[in-house]
C-alpha cells in the first residue's frame, strides 16, 4: 500500500490513466463505444469537420451551414477566429454518447457542447436538419464568444478575470441562434405567471439549468431590443472594465442587476399578464391527473369498463412506465410501474420528451426504449404482466413513436438511421417485414395511425416553412404511397391524434404564441386529394391548392383552436367519453391532464381565418457545401497535441522537497491518450538518480473494449502505519483492459508486472522480488444520485487477484474484494443505504488495508484501521433536513441549499490473523454540496465495541465510548 | 588601530564619488523613462496630432508612398493599442489598453518615453503642439495634460469617462463620453467650458469643419453642434454610430451599423444620399479627391463618389475590414482582421501590397512622411517605408 507522501502522485497517475477506462476509478456507468467510426475528415475555409461516410450528406449541409454562421457571426462580433475550429458531427445522438471527446457520460437532454481545452465543438444530429443547425449556430456562438472575451482581456491584461456568467453567454448563445421560440415564450410565460422567474442578481441560484438559458436569452432579448443589438457586442467588449458584471452593464447601458432586473421583470409582466384576459391556467381549467414529478405521453387504455392512463414518469428520480385509473389527483389514485427504466440495459432510457406510447384494443402496449447499441420497441402485454414482443432493426439506430394500426397487425413508427435520416416505417408482425414510407432528409415524426386504417397523419418539416424548421401535418395514404398535406404554415403543427371515429384530427400548434391544442375535422378524405409522390420528398411541379379547408363534396373543413392555455399542451389523447387527456406545461414541470368534452370545445370554438393555410408551391432542399476548400476529404489520421501540462513543487517537514510534472495528450476525437509523469525525491544530490520517478502510459478508447498499457518507474521513502518506514523502488509495466457489458455493468482486468526492491528501516530487512498481479473485477452501478451522493439503485464491485514473486517466492498473497452498496428507496428524498464491504489479501507479505474516517467508519482515525482483511457493515438513513439556509452580512449574502441529514451505523474492523473484536460508531450527521461539486460532511456520534464478534448479536462485553465523537472533512456519501 | 579604517573609509569616499555619478545618472534616467521630453531639435515633419489625421479626419496625407514598402521597425508595445497613433516631430505616440502611453522616435522605433497611468485601464492620447493631452478610460476617468518640453504633467482633471477618441481644435478639447454627454475643455489648464447632454451613451469621435462639431452616438442619433455647446441640429440614423464622422466640404460622411453610408449636408443635416452596403460600418472614413473610401465587416472596402455614393470600386478583403482608412497620395492603406495591412491603388481598389502582421490589425495606419505606421493585435506597432 502506498504512504501518504506518494499516494497523492501515484494516485493522480492512475486516476489519469485509469479513470479512462475505469469511470470513477471504482464505479461508475459505461461510456460504450459500440461503432468503430470510419473517421474523415472535410476541410473549410474556416472549420475542420470530422464525420463519418454514412452521414456525409448532413456533414455537407452542417459545413454550409457553418460558413454561413460564421461570416454572421463575424459581423455581429466585429471579430472573427484565427484559427480553423474543429468540429465533431454525430449522425444520431445514440452515436453522440460515444464520444470520447469528453470523459463523461453524457446525459439525453445534452444537445452538443464546445469543449475549451482543444476547442472543439460537438454536435448531433437527430433527424431534424433545422435542428442540427440550430444547435451547431448555438455551440459557434460560444466559439466566438470565448475568443473574443479572450482577446478583450488578454489586450487589458486582465488575466484573473472570472469572465461573462454562464447565463449570459447561454443566453446569448440562444438568442443568437434561434432568436425567440414558441418554447422560449411558453418557459418565459410560465415564469412570469407563476411567479418563479429567477432575478438576474440571483441567476446563481439556477446555474447551468434550461431555465437559466431561456431566462438569459430573455434578457438578452430584452438588451437588443431596448438598447440595441451592438450593445450586446458592447458589453463584451466592456468586459475588462470590472470584474463585477453588474459594473460592466451599468457601463454600457446604463442598467445594474438591480436596475435590470426591475426593468426587464416588468417589460415581462407588461407582455405576460394581459394574455391572462384571453387565456387560462391549465391547472385552474381542467382536470389534474397527474401531480408529482415530470409525467408525458399519456395515452388511454379501457379495460372491463375501467378508464386509465398510462404515462411515461419520473417522479422518482428514475423514469419509469406507469398505469392509473384515470381519476383526478384528488382522488389520489394509485400508480403503478408498468415498466422500470435507467437502472438495466434492456430500459435505458424511454425517450420521454420525444417518443410517445400507444397500446391496441388487445391491451398490448407498444413504446421505444434505448437498448444497448440501437432502440428497441417493445411490446408488453398487460393482461400479462410482462413483456411480450421485442423489435430492434439493425439499421435503425433511435426508433420514436411507435403506433398501432387498428387492426393490430401493423407497427407506424419514426426511425432514424446511421446515416441521420429521420423516415417512416412500418412494421407488419404477421410477415415479421418492414416497410419504409419515406426516404429523404425531411424529419419525419409522431405517426397516428386513423381509425379506419387507410391513412397516417404525422408532423414534417417538409412543408414551405420547414426550412426554417416549422413542421406540419401531413397525411399518407397507406394503400397507395402518396401523401398530402393537411396544414402549411408558419408555425409548428405537430402531434396528430384522430378520434375513435375519425372524424376529428387534434394536434398541437403554436400558431398562437405557445403550444396548444388545434382540432380539424377531416370530412371526407379522398384518394384524390393525395397527388403528391412521396419518391425523395419532392414534390412534382404540378400541384392543386391547399385541401385544407375543402373536401371533395365542396364541404368547409374547419381549423380551429379548442385549448387557451397561457403556458403548453402536447400529446393530445381520445378518451372513449370525448374527453381530451394531454401533457400541459405549467410550473416549471409536465403533468398529465384532461379536458372534458372536447367535441363541445370545438363546436363553441371560433374558427381559424381562411388564410391560415398557404399553398404549399415549393418545396425546399438543403444547402450544402458547394464544394470543398481543399482537395475533397481526408482519411483521419490521428494527430496529438496538449490537453494539460503542470509541474509541481512540495516541502514536506518529514519528507523532504519533491517536484515533477505530469502532462496529457490527446487526439482530436479523444480515442487516443498518453499520459506522462516525471518526478524526482531525492534529498541529496547521490540520490538523484535513484529517486527518479517516472510513469508513461497509453490509453486506447476507441473500440468497446478499452485498454491502457504503460512503464513506470517508482521509488522512494513511503510509510504507513503497517509497514513504517520503508524504502522502494519498483519498476515494470502494466497493462488494464475494461470491457462494458452493458451501460451498467462491465468487466475489467490488469496485469502489473514489476521488479520490487524493498527496505523496511524498522525491521532492518531487505527484500528482492519480481512481482506479477493480476487482477479481474465486476463492476455494476445503475445508482441515481442525489445532491450529495447516491438515493437508488445499488453499486457492486467483486475483485479478485493474486500478487506472487515469481522469482524468489517471497511475497504471494490472494486478494478478494467485495464491495456492494444498495440504496432502498423509501420516499421520494428518503434512502435507506445499505454497505457491505470486505477486503481480503491472505498469503505471503500480504499487504494490509486501511480504514477509519468520516468515509468508512466513523469516528475512528483517518486510516488508523488496519489489517490484511477487512470488514464493514454500514447502514445509513438520509433525509432532508434543510432545504435551505441562507446567512445576511453587511457585505453580502451566503446560502447553502439541499442540507441533507444521516443518521448510520457502522460495524467492522481490519485484521491480520484473527478477528478479535468488532468495533462501530453510530451517530448522526449532516451534508451540504458547495458550488455544485464539493460534499462537506459533518458526523457526530459515540464510538463502541464488543469483542466477541462470533456471537456480536449478544452484544457481550459490549462498550460505548463515554465521549462523542465529531468528524468534518469532504466527500460524496457511499 | 591600524590605518585601515582611514583608508578603508578613503577607499568608500572615492569609491562613491567616482561612482556617484553613475548612479544619480541611472536614477534620473529611471525617472526619465517614466515621461516624455521632446528634445528641442527633433527634425520637423507632417504630423498626425489627433485621430483621423485632422480635425475633419480626412486621413489624406499628399505623401506619395511608393510600393513595395520595406519594414523599416517594429517595436512591441507593452499591451494592444487603441484605435489611434499620433504623431508630432517624429516622435509617434499611442495609447495602450494596459493603462500606457508610450513613445518611440520616428526614425527607428527607439522608445524615448512611457507614462505609466494608476491602474490597468486603456488610455488614449492626442497632441496639441508640445502638450501631450492624455485620457483615461476607466472608472474614475481622468484628463491628464504633459508638456512634451520638460515631461511634466501640467494639470488633472477628472471627467466622465470617454469610448471614443478626443478632437483637438484651437485650445480646446472636445470628446463624447459614456454617460451621454459631449464635453468641453481647454487644453491650457483643463478646465470645462462647457457641457451637453446627449440622447443616448456615444462612441463617436467629434469631427469640426468650420466652427461646427460632428459626431453620433449608440442610438443612431447625428449631431451638429456648435463650438460653444449649443445644438445646430440632429437626424436620426438607423443604426448605431459607433464609426466617427468625416467632414469634407460641405459634407459630414457617416457609416452606421445598420450597414448605410450617410452623405449629409453640414449645414442643416439633410440627407444628400445614402446607400446600404454589405456589412456593418464599425470605423471612420477617409477623403481623397472625390472619393470616400471605407470598409465593412462584410470584408469589403468600397470607394464611392463623395457627391454622388455611386460606387466606384470595391475591394474584397479576407476578412472583416477592422480599420479607418489612410491614404497617401494614390495609395490606400487599410488593414482586416486576417491580419493584413492592404494597399490599394485608389483609382481602381487594385490591390498593389500587403503585408502580414502576427496579429489581427485593430489600429487605424497612419501617414506621415513616406511612411506608414499601424500597429496589430499581439502589441506590435509597424513602421514601413519606401525599399
Amino acid at each position: 500500500m502506498f504512504s501518504r507522501y506518494n499516494f497523492k502522485f501515484v494516485v493522480f497517475f492512475l486516476l489519469l490513466t485509469f479513470s479512462q477506462v475505469w469511470p470513477q476509478f471504482y464505479f461508475g456507468r459505461n461510456k460504450i463505444q459500440y461503432n468503430h467510426f470510419d473517421w474523415h475528415i472535410l476541410n473549410t475555409d474556416h472549420f475542420v469537420i470530422y464525420y463519418y461516410p454514412e452521414m456525409r450528406e448532413l456533414a455537407e449541409i452542417g459545413a454550409a451551414h457553418a460558413e454561413k454562421v460564421y461570416k454572421e457571426l463575424e459581423t455581429r462580433f466585429n471579430h472573427n477566429l484565427t484559427n480553423r475550429v474543429p468540429l465533431i458531427f454525430y449522425a444520431t445522438h445514440a452515436h453522440f454518447q460515444e464520444t470520447n471527446t469528453i470523459p463523461y457520460v453524457i446525459p439525453e437532454g445534452v444537445g452538443g457542447f464546445f469543449e475549451f481545452l482543444k476547442g472543439r465543438v460537438v454536435v448531433p444530429a437527430n433527424g431534424s436538419v433545422s435542428y442540427f443547425k440550430r444547435v451547431l449556430q448555438h455551440e459557434l456562438v460560444h466559439v466566438f464568444t470565448h475568443s473574443y472575451a479572450n482577446r478583450v482581456l488578454k489586450d487589458h491584461k486582465q488575466n484573473n478575470h472570472p469572465g461573462l456568467p454562464l447565463w449570459f453567454i447561454e443566453g446569448l448563445a440562444e438568442y443568437w441562434s434561434e432568436g425567440w421560440s414558441s418554447e422560449t415564450e411558453m418557459f418565459m410565460r410560465d415564469a412570469v405567471l407563476n411567479t418563479y422567474l429567477v432575478p438576474v442578481q440571483q441567476m446563481h441560484l439556477i446555474f447551468g439549468s434550461f431555465l437559466m438559458y431561456k431566462e438569459g436569452q430573455s434578457v438578452i432579448k430584452y438588451i437588443a431590443e431596448n438598447y440595441g443589438d451592438d450593445k450586446i457586442r458592447q458589453i463584451c467588449e466592456n468586459l475588462w472594465m470590472s470584474r463585477t458584471f453588474s459594473d460592466v452593464l451599468d457601463f454600457t447601458i446604463d442598467s445594474d442587476y438591480k436596475k435590470l432586473d426591475k426593468e426587464w421583470s416588468y417589460a415581462l409582466q407588461k407582455d405576460f399578464y394581459p394574455i391572462l384576459k384571453e387565456y387560462d391556467s391549465v391547472t385552474m381549467t381542467t382536470d389534474e391527473i397527474t401531480r408529482k414529478g415530470v409525467n408525458i405521453k399519456p395515452t388511454f387504455y379501457e379495460y372491463d369498463g375501467q378508464q386509465n392512463v398510462i404515462y411515461i414518469s419520473n417522479r422518482t428520480g428514475y423514469s419509469n412506465i406507469y398505469i392509473q385509473p384515470l381519476v383526478t389527483v384528488e382522488e389520489k389514485p394509485k400508480a403503478k410501474v408498468l415498466v422500470a427504466g435507467e437502472r438495466s440495459s434492456d430500459f435505458e432510457s424511454f425517450h420521454m420528451l420525444s417518443s410517445d406510447l400507444d397500446i391496441n384494443d388487445s391491451g398490448e402496449l407498444v413504446f421505444s426504449s434505448r437498448s444497448g447499441e440501437n432502440d428497441i420497441l417493445y411490446i408488453y402485454s398487460l393482461d400479462e404482466e410482462r413483456i411480450t414482443g421485442k423489435l430492434q432493426f439493425a439499421e435503425l439506430v433511435s426508433l420514436y413513436s411507435p403506433c398501432w394500426s387498428p387492426d393490430g397487425d401493423k407497427i407506424v413508427f419514426s426511425g432514424l438511421a446511421f446515416s441521420g435520416q429521420s423516415d417512416l416505417y412500418v412494421y407488419h408482425r404477421s410477415s415479421s417485414q418492414l416497410t419504409r414510407l419515406t426516404n429523404d432528409y425531411y424529419d419525419d415524426v409522431h405517426p397516428s395511425w386513423a381509425p379506419n386504417g387507410e391513412y397516417i397523419a404525422f408532423g414534417s418539416d417538409r412543408g414551405s416553412f420547414g426550412k426554417e424548421g416549422y413542421y406540419d401535418l401531413f397525411l399518407y395514404h397507406y394503400s397507395t404511397g402518396l401523401m398530402t398535406y393537411v396544414t402549411n404554415f408558419p408555425s409548428n403543427d405537430n402531434m396528430p391524434a384522430w378520434s375513435d371515429d375519425g372524424n376529428y384530427l387534434a394536434f398541437c400548434s403554436d400558431r398562437s404564441g405557445t403550444f396548444n391544442i388545434w382540432m380539424l375535422e377531416t370530412g371526407s378524405l379522398s384518394s384524390e386529394l393525395f397527388l403528391v409522390s412521396t419518391e425523395k420528398g419532392l414534390f412534382p411541379e404540378s400541384r392543386t391548392p391547399a385541401p385544407n379547408f375543402i373536401d371533395l363534396n365542396g364541404n368547409q373543413q374547419v381549423l380551429k383552436q379548442v385549448t387557451f392555455f397561457t403556458t403548453g399542451a402536447f400529446d393530445p389523447e381520445w378518451t372513449s367519453s370525448g374527453d381530451l387527456l394531454f401533457t400541459a406545461f405549467e410550473n416549471l414541470s409536465f403533468q398529465v391532464n384532461r379536458i372534458r368534452d372536447i367535441g363541445k370545445k370545438y363546436t363553441d370554438a371560433v374558427p381559424a381565418a381562411k388564410h391560415d393555410a398557404v399553398p404549399l408551391d415549393s418545396s425546399w432542399t438543403f444547402s450544402r457545401l458547394a464544394a470543398p476548400s481543399d482537395s475533397g476529404t481526408i482519411k483521419y489520421n490521428p494527430k496529438f497535441s496538449l490537453d494539460i501540462a503542470q509541474s509541481q513543487m512540495a516541502l514536506d517537514p518529514i519528507f523532504g522537497t519533491s517536484g515533477g510534472m505530469q502532462l496529457a495528450i490527446s487526439d482530436m476525437l479523444g480515442n487516443y491518450q498518453y499520459y506522462f509523469l516525471l518526478y524526482n525525491t531525492a534529498r541529496t544530490r547521490d540520490e538523484f538518480l535513484e529517486s527518479f520517478n517516472f510513469a508513461v502510459s497509453r490509453v486506447d478508447l476507441s473500440r468497446r473494449t478499452n485498454y491502457a498499457v504503460g512503464l513506470y518507474h517508482l521509488a522512494g521513502r513511503f510509510y504507513n502505519r503497517y509497514d513504517m518506514w520503508f524504502w522502494e523502488r519498483r519498476y515494470g509495466g502494466f497493462g488494464a483492459l475494461s470491457y462494458p457489458l452493458t451501460r451498467f455493468q462491465r468487466l475489467e482486468a490488469s496485469l502489473n508486472i514489476r521488479s520490487s526492491d524493498k527496505e523496511w528501516y524498522i525491521k532492518d530487512y531487505r527484500r528482492r522480488a519480481a512481482l506479477v498481479s493480476n487482477f479481474a473485477s465486476y463492476i455494476k452501478d445503475n445508482s441515481l444520485w442525489g445532491p450529495t451522493g447516491p438515493i437508488d439503485g445499488e453499486r457492486i464491485n467483486v475483485t479478485l487477484g493474486n500478487t506472487i514473486d515469481v522469482m524468489q517466492a517471497n511475497v504471494n498473497f490472494i486478494t478478494a474484494i467485495v464491495d456492494y452498496r444498495r440504496y432502498f428507496r423509501l420516499s421520494t428524498r428518503m434512502t435507506h443505504a445499505v454497505r457491505f464491504w470486505t477486503q481480503i489479501n491472505h498469503g505471503k507479505e500480504a499487504t494490509p488495508f486501511f480504514m477509519g474516517g468520516s468515509w468508512d467508519l466513523r469516528g475512528y482515525g483517518f486510516w488508523r484501521v488496519w489489517g490484511t482483511k477487512l470488514a464493514l457493515v454500514s447502514n445509513e438513513l438520509r433525509f432532508p433536513f434543510i432545504d435551505s439556509f441562507s446567512l445576511r452580512f453587511p457585505f453580502g449574502a451566503m446560502g447553502v441549499n439541499a442540507i441533507r441529514g444521516a443518521l448510520f451505523v457502522d460495524l467492522g474492523n481490519a485484521w491480520h490473523d484473527k478477528l478479535t473484536y468488532l468495533r462501530g460508531s453510530s451517530g448522526f450527521g449532516i451534508r451540504f454540496r458547495f458550488g455544485g461539486y464539493l460534499v462537506m460532511r459533518f458526523d457526530v456520534g459515540r464510538k463502541f465495541w464488543f469483542d466477541d464478534p462470533e456471537h456480536f448479536y449478544y452484544f457481550r462485553n459490549f462498550e460505548v465510548d463515554d465521549d462523542w465523537f465529531t468528524q468534518f472533512f469532504f466527500g460524496w456519501d457511499f | 588601530m591600524t590605518g585601515l579604517p582611514n583608508s578603508f573609509l578613503g577607499g568608500i569616499f572615492n569609491l562613491m564619488r567616482r561612482y556617484f555619478l553613475f548612479f544619480l545618472i541611472t536614477i534620473l534616467s529611471a525617472f526619465a523613462c517614466s515621461r516624455f521630453i521632446l528634445r528641442r531639435d527633433m527634425p520637423e515633419g507632417d504630423s498626425w496630432p489627433q485621430y483621423g489625421g485632422n480635425a475633419g479626419h480626412h486621413r489624406f496625407s499628399d505623401s506619395i508612398i511608393t510600393v513595395p514598402l520595406k519594414l523599416l521597425w517594429n517595436h512591441r508595445a507593452s499591451s494592444a493599442l487603441g484605435r489611434g497613433i499620433f504623431i508630432h516631430e517624429s516622435a509617434v505616440f499611442y495609447g495602450t489598453l494596459d493603462g500606457k502611453v508610450e513613445g518611440v522616435l520616428l526614425e527607428n522605433g527607439k522608445r524615448i518615453g512611457l507614462i505609466k497611468t494608476r491602474g490597468n485601464y486603456a488610455v488614449t492620447c492626442g497632441l496639441s503642439g508640445r502638450i501631450l493631452i492624455v485620457q483615461h478610460r476607466q472608472s474614475q476617468p481622468s484628463l491628464y495634460a504633459y508638456d512634451l518640453n520638460t515631461g511634466n504633467k501640467i494639470w488633472k482633471t477628472v471627467c466622465p469617462n470617454s469610448f471614443g477618441e478626443m478632437l483637438l481644435q484651437g485650445e480646446r478639447i472636445y470628446f463624447t463620453t459614456s454617460t451621454g454627454k459631449v464635453l468641453c475643455h481647454t487644453v491650457g489648464d483643463g478646465i470645462r467650458v462647457w457641457s451637453a447632454d446627449l440622447e443616448n451613451q456615444s462612441h463617436s469621435s467629434p469631427a469640426y469643419s468650420d466652427g461646427y462639431l460632428y459626431f453620433g452616438d449608440d442610438g443612431g442619433v447625428m449631431y451638429c453642434f456648435d463650438t460653444d455647446g449649443k445644438l445646430a441640429w440632429k437626424k436620426y440614423a438607423g443604426g448605431a454610430l459607433l464609426a466617427d464622422p468625416v467632414v469634407a466640404e460641405n459634407t459630414v460622411f457617416w457609416g452606421c451599423t445598420d450597414s448605410t453610408f450617410y452623405a449629409i449636408d453640414k449645414t442643416d443635416g439633410q440627407n444628400i444620399w445614402s446607400k446600404k452596403f454589405n456589412g456593418r460600418i464599425y470605423n471612420g472614413a477617409a477623403v481623397a479627391k472625390q472619393l470616400v473610401i471605407f470598409g465593412t465587416t462584410g470584408h469589403t472596402v468600397y470607394a464611392v463618389y463623395r457627391d454622388t455614393g455611386k460606387v466606384l470600386w470595391t475591394f474584397k478583403a479576407g476578412s472583416v475590414i477592422s480599420t479607418a482608412p489612410a491614404v497617401a497620395g494614390n495609395t490606400v492603406f487599410i488593414g482586416s482582421l486576417d491580419q493584413k495591412l492592404y494597399a490599394l491603388d485608389l483609382k481602381s481598389g487594385n490591390k498593389i501590397w500587403d503585408y502580414t502582421a502576427t496579429g489581427r490589425i485593430r489600429t487605424d495606419p497612419v501617414i506621415v512622411q513616406d511612411k506608414v505606421i499601424f500597429a496589430s493585435e499581439n502589441d506590435k506597432v509597424y513602421c514601413f517605408g519606401p525599399e
